[in-house]
């Protein structure tokens, strides 16, 4: 609990956030058969995994793009 | 007589008599137009309107599955437009919008080629002075930009439509193949009014710099009505699925990097049609069904989020998120209606997007188009953190600035987000009333309860990598990230700055030679003509080394022009003329 000492209002979103995906993978687990459309849908809280990586990707990508010069300060066309 | 007037005419007619009312029966007639244009359109029972022009027949009015959605759409969100803007005192700044509405609804309701080429070009100048509205240097410089983008736009599309003309003699509309080379001229011109990159940086260049209503005016008219005209030519062209995808990631990428609230938005209504676009790429029945719908809720989502933002402007006169913080407190009833526009967008359960959104993702499941499913969960999950998190989180939730300073929100401008809001809720909760009126009778069910999970589940994800990236949010200082309007923007600078430099070169190069150095010389040479080419002949044996007394010639070159009378006697001169007379003779009676 170390790392979250100052920032307990994130430590107390990501319980909450564990807590409901546990709920969901709960859930998702008692239904019969998941009519689904790819095989790794069949991933049980794949979606989860998905939601977590694309996020990932989508800051990884604005990291890259400022890094690669995007970003310019506010007169830059002036 | 009266089932003759198309429905966009009463916008026109409107318009031009808003000019002349009071403010308050002008307010009346605001909410009024759109209700009656709604109402008129169904007491019309031809389905089709022609006019005789130039010697071609023109559809004027057309009227079929694919155009009575949008047309339902687009008259509820001039209504809600109408409203939001009631307060405001210019009266530009109803009756341009109105002048809008009205050329985007000819632009779905025209029936052939020519009409709607003439609606889109309206469309381009009334939208242009829109963004005008907010009459500052920076929405001049980006109208003038955008009205230089859609030019071009119609230029392609004229173009297009020309030779096509040429081709089938006739108008008339027709699905387009990509075995003619025209039908590439048309999609270029539709591809640039939605957006679609490359050609989309006009979007969030342009939409911010207006008012706030002309904003909500914007964000529904231009990029839905011209994935309308997609959607009627150009259905199953798998170059639209791929630039669908791609543009749907671009904006909320770019929506997760700038700071600025309405060019949030703006990024974000490019990667939103980027959903539609990819429905248009897929061409199946559901995909089309989907980016229909998807084009109707985003309306009224967008239309909502950016009135809740504009309220947040309006109030504390500030748009950057760096400047903003703490207004939970203070705007909470804006914030619920922000939170419902955004968790809409996202396609949050018993919400208006969720019933659209699922659709188009559905339908590239079906096609087994990994690439596309992929791309626009990706976008999905961009929107919720962009959109539902980061916005609301740095206004709303950040430590207050001590120099905001909050002004009341006007009584119309929360009716117009009430309105919105409700129709994002009733709907979300009862979609058939969407589904009705799509043009294919597909069977969808959205409230599956495996839908719901794989949905909340996408959203839970993505929360908790926001929360561990939160830290890390820069936020101090305000940037502007380059887009593909660099390569326009910046090689016109260039170019003028070095049409310019070489203007200004050529003015010292004449400057200089001929009226400084030449006028010297000049001067100098006719002060002893004889002597100075002497001298000049000597300087260039000098410098070719067949002369060596220098002090000679510098003493000659300091002394010069001498006394020309004491060097050049009268008779030397009488032998000159009377050399050159006789060379002039001898010319004369040879030639």
């Amino acid at each position: 609990m170390v790392i979250f000492k100052g920032k307990e209002k994130t430590y107390r979103s990501l319980v909450i956030s564990c807590f409901v995906l546990v709920l969901l993978a709960l859930i998702e687990f008692t239904l019969k058969e998941k009519k689904v459309h790819f095989r790794v849908e069949k991933i049980p809280s794949f979606y989860s995994i998905l939601g977590f990586i694309c996020a990932y990707i989508i800051i990884l990508i604005t990291n890259l793009a400022k890094k690669a010069g995007l970003k310019q300060k506010e007169d830059y066309y002036d | 007589m009266i089932s003759l007037i198309p429905p966009y005419l009463i916008f026109f007619l409107s318009a031009f008599l808003l000019i002349i009312l009071t403010k308050r029966v002008g307010q009346f007639f605001l909410i009024l137009v759109p209700i009656l244009s709604f109402l008129h359109f169904f007491y019309i029972d031809c389905h089709s309107l022609n006019i005789h022009f130039l010697g071609e027949k023109l559809n004027i009015l057309y009227k079929d599955e694919f155009n009575l959605p949008f047309f339902y759409v687009f008259t509820i969100i001039a209504l809600i437009g109408n409203i939001y803007n009631l307060h405001c005192d210019n009266k530009k700044e109803k009756i341009f919008p109105l002048l809008y509405a009205g050329s985007s609804l000819g632009v779905i309701l025209s029936g052939d080629f020519l009409s709607l080429f003439f609606f889109w070009e309206l469309m381009a100048v009334f939208s242009t002075f829109i963004i005008w509205l907010s009459s500052n240097e920076e929405s001049k410089k980006a109208g003038l930009r955008y009205l230089m983008i859609h030019l071009l736009g119609g230029f392609f599309l004229l173009t297009g439509i020309i030779l096509l003309y040429e081709e089938t003699g006739s108008f008339t509309f027709k699905t387009l193949s990509s075995d003619n080379y025209y039908s590439y001229l048309i999609l270029i011109g539709f591809m640039i009014n939605a957006a679609v990159i490359p050609f989309s940086a006009w979007l969030p260049d342009s939409y911010p710099q207006t008012t706030l209503g002309g904003s909500v005016f914007l964000s529904a008219y231009t990029t839905k009505s011209a994935v309308y005209v997609l959607l009627r030519f150009f259905p199953g062209w798998d170059i639209l699925a791929v630039l669908g995808s791609i543009m749907a990631v671009y904006g909320v990428v770019y929506a997760f990097m700038v700071l600025d609230m309405r060019r949030l938005l703006s990024y974000h209504i490019i990667s939103q049609v980027g959903f539609m676009v990819v429905g248009v790429g897929l061409g199946t029945n559901l995909s089309i069904n989907g980016a229909i719908s998807h084009a109707l809720t985003n309306i009224i989502n967008k239309g909502l989020l950016l009135m809740s933002v504009g309220a947040i402007v309006f109030a504390t006169g500030k748009e950057r998120l760096n400047e903003l913080g703490g207004l939970i407190s203070s705007m909470r009833n804006v914030f619920v209606f922000y939170m419902i526009g955004a968790l809409s967008i996202s396609g949050f359960p018993l919400l208006l997007g969720f019933v659209s959104k699922s659709i188009t993702i559905t339908a590239s499941q079906e096609e087994h188009n990994t690439f596309c499913w992929f791309m626009l969960n990706l976008a999905s999950t961009g929107t919720f953190i962009s959109v539902a998190l980061k916005l609301p989180y740095l206004a709303f939730f950040t430590k207050a600035k001590d120099n905001i300073k909050l002004s009341s929100i006007p009584t119309n401008m929360k009716v117009a987000m009430v309105l919105a809001s409700l129709i994002c809720v009733l709907v979300g909760i009862y979609p058939k009333v969407l589904y009705r009126i799509l043009p294919y009778k597909v069977f969808y069910e959205p409230y599956t309860m495996e839908h719901i999970i794989f949905v909340l589940q996408l959203f839970v994800g993505a929360f908790i990598a926001f929360i561990l990236y939160l830290e890390r949010l820069d936020v101090k200082n305000y940037y502007i990230y380059l887009d593909t309007d660099w390569f326009y923007r910046k090689t016109t600078n260039i170019l003028l700055r070095s049409f310019y430099f070489l203007n200004d070169g050529y003015n010292r190069l004449v400057n200089e030679v001929f009226y400084k150095k030449l006028l010297f010389w000049g001067i100098w040479f006719s002060k002893n003509p004889l002597l100075a080419i002497k001298i000049i002949f000597d300087v260039m044996l000098y410098l070719l080394g067949f002369k060596k007394e220098e002090k000679e010639l510098k003493n000659i070159i300091e002394k010069y022009p001498l006394d020309l009378v004491r060097h050049w006697p009268i008779g030397t001169t009488i032998l000159y003329v009377t050399f050159f007379l006789l060379f002039y003779l001898l010319l004369y009676y040879l030639v």
